[in-house]
C-alpha cells in the first residue's frame, strides 16, 4: 500500500512530524526539506491537506489569528504517524541495500 | 486591503460558498504569506493552483467525493478498455483489409494511422500498470497524441473513422478528472478482465466477418454495428447500475456508468450524424437514464461542509 506513496505526500507529513503547523509552514518545510526541489503551490498544498484529513492521516490542531491572518494548524493523527514510520522504514531499507551495492562496486566511499 | 488581498478573495469565488465560508479566510492568508516571500510569477502559479483546485471543489472531482471515487475506480480500467477497444478495431478493421485489392494502403500495409494509435494506447496502459501514480499524464499523452493524429491524418484521408477515435479518447477521461489519491490502486486484475469482456463483446455483438468491399468507402467501421446491437448492451449495462446502486456499492455503480458514458452518447449521437440511419428508442431511453443518473452522481458530489474539529484537537484556539 505504501509502495505508491508520492514524494510531496511524504514530504508534507515528515513536515508535519515535526510538529502541528499552518498552510505556509508546511509549504516552507516541505521546501526547505527537498532543498527548494519540491515548490508546493497553495492549491496543491490545500488538496493535499484536504485528502490527508479525510483519509485520517492528519487532523486539524486548532488555529489562530496572526496580524489579522487566520492561521488554521494540522498534525499527524496516530493513523499518520504510522503511515510515515512505515514508509520511512521502507525507504530507509532500500537506501542502504543501494548504499551496500554502491559500496560493493566501488560507487560511494 | 491591498490589490493582492483583492485578488486572492476574488479567487474564492471559484469555490462552493460552503466552502469558502469553512477555508477562505485560511487560503488567503496562505496566498498572502507566499506572495510576501515569492516572486510575482511564483505567486501567480500560486494563484492559479487555488483557482484550479477550487473548480475541482464546485464540480465535486475531489477524492472525498462520489464522483471523485468513481472517477478514481473507472480511471486505470478506462485505459485499459480503450487499449482493448483499440486491439478490437485492429482486429477487426485493419488488418482484414490488410493486401486487400479493395483498398490501397496508406500507412505501412494497413489503410490508415490507427494501429499507431492502438499501439499508443496499448504502451500506455503498460506504462500505467508500472507507474499508476501518473496515470494523468499517461492518459493525457495518449488523449493528446491521438486526438492530434487523427486531426493531421485526416487531411491525407488515412484517419480512422472519427466515432472510434471518439469513444477511444473519452475512455481517457476519467483519468485526466480523477481527483489525486493517497495510494494510486492499480487494479490489473479487474481492469484487464473488464478489457477483456469489453474486446469479447465487441465481437460478440458486431460481425466480425468483414467484407472489405461492402461500405465502398476508404475504412470499414465497426461503429455502425456497434450501434445497432447497443440496445442489448445498454439494457445491461443499466441493470447492472441498478443492482450495485441499490446494493450501496454506489462508487462501483457510479465507475460503471461512467465508462458506460461514450458508448451511449455515441448510440445516439452516431445515428443523428445521418440521415438515412434512424435513432433506436431504446438508445434514446438509455441516453435518458444515463443523463439521469449523472445528474444524481454530480448531486451527490456537490461540497457539504464538514462537521467540527472535536473539541480536544481546538483547545489550542487563541485568536477567533
Amino acid at each position: 500500500m505504501i509502495k505508491e506513496m508520492r514524494e510531496p505526500t511524504f514530504l508534507v507529513l515528515t513536515t508535519l512530524a515535526e510538529g502541528k503547523k499552518h498552510g505556509y509552514a508546511i509549504i516552507q518545510g516541505v521546501a526547505g526539506l527537498s532543498d527548494g526541489e519540491v515548490t508546493l503551490k497553495a492549491g496543491t498544498l490545500y488538496a493535499m491537506l484536504d485528502r490527508l484529513t479525510f483519509d485520517g492521516v492528519i487532523g486539524l490542531a486548532g488555529e489562530e489569528v496572526v496580524d489579522g491572518r487566520l492561521r488554521r494548524y494540522y498534525e499527524l493523527t496516530p493513523e499518520g504517524t504510522t503511515l510515515l514510520g512505515d514508509e520511512s522504514k521502507r525507504r530507509v531499507k532500500v537506501s542502504n541495500i543501494a548504499l551496500r551495492r554502491l559500496r560493493f562496486i566501488g560507487g560511494v566511499a | 486591503m491591498t490589490r493582492d488581498h483583492d485578488r486572492s478573495r476574488r479567487l474564492l469565488n471559484f469555490y462552493p460558498k460552503a466552502y469558502r465560508d469553512e477555508r477562505g479566510d485560511e487560503i488567503v492568508a496562505t496566498l498572502q504569506e507566499a506572495a510576501e516571500a515569492r516572486v510575482p510569477r511564483a505567486s501567480l502559479s500560486d494563484q492559479i493552483s487555488v483557482a484550479q483546485y477550487g473548480v475541482r471543489i464546485r464540480l465535486g472531482l475531489t477524492s472525498e467525493t462520489m464522483f471523485g471515487k468513481a472517477l478514481d475506480i473507472a480511471a486505470i480500467p478506462g485505459l485499459v478498455i480503450g487499449a482493448f477497444f483499440g486491439l478490437y478495431l485492429l482486429i477487426s478493421g485493419d488488418l482484414p483489409v490488410v493486401n486487400s485489392r479493395f483498398f490501397y494502403p496508406h500507412f505501412g500495409p494497413f489503410l490508415t494511422v490507427g494501429p499507431l494509435f492502438y499501439l499508443v494506447w496499448i504502451l500506455g496502459v503498460v506504462v500505467v500498470f508500472e507507474w499508476p501514480q501518473y496515470r494523468r499524464r499517461i492518459a493525457g499523452v495518449c488523449m493528446t497524441l491521438t486526438i492530434i493524429g487523427e486531426v493531421l491524418a485526416k487531411i491525407a484521408h488515412r484517419n480512422p473513422n472519427a466515432w472510434e477515435i471518439a469513444i477511444l479518447v473519452s475512455l481517457g477521461l476519467p483519468s485526466l478528472l480523477a481527483p489525486d489519491v493517497l495510494v494510486t490502486r492499480r487494479r490489473v486484475l479487474p481492469s484487464l478482465s473488464l478489457g477483456l469482456v469489453t474486446f469479447a463483446a465487441l465481437f460478440f455483438v458486431t460481425n466480425t466477418r468483414v467484407n472489405p468491399g461492402f461500405f465502398n468507402s476508404f475504412y470499414w467501421s465497426g461503429t455502425y454495428e456497434i450501434v445497432r446491437r447497443l440496445p442489448y448492451v445498454d439494457a445491461l449495462l443499466l441493470v447492472l447500475f441498478v443492482v450495485l446502486w441499490a446494493t450501496k456499492r454506489r462508487e462501483i455503480a457510479s465507475a460503471a456508468l461512467i465508462l458506460s458514458s461514450p458508448w451511449i452518447i455515441v448510440g445516439v449521437a452516431y445515428p443523428l450524424s445521418l440521415r438515412n440511419l434512424p435513432v433506436d428508442a431504446f438508445n434514446v431511453i438509455a441516453l435518458i437514464a444515463w443523463a439521469a443518473g449523472m445528474v444524481l452522481i454530480v448531486s451527490t458530489s456537490r461540497y457539504r461542509p464538514r462537521p467540527p474539529a472535536p473539541i480536544g484537537l481546538s483547545a489550542v484556539n487563541s485568536g477567533l
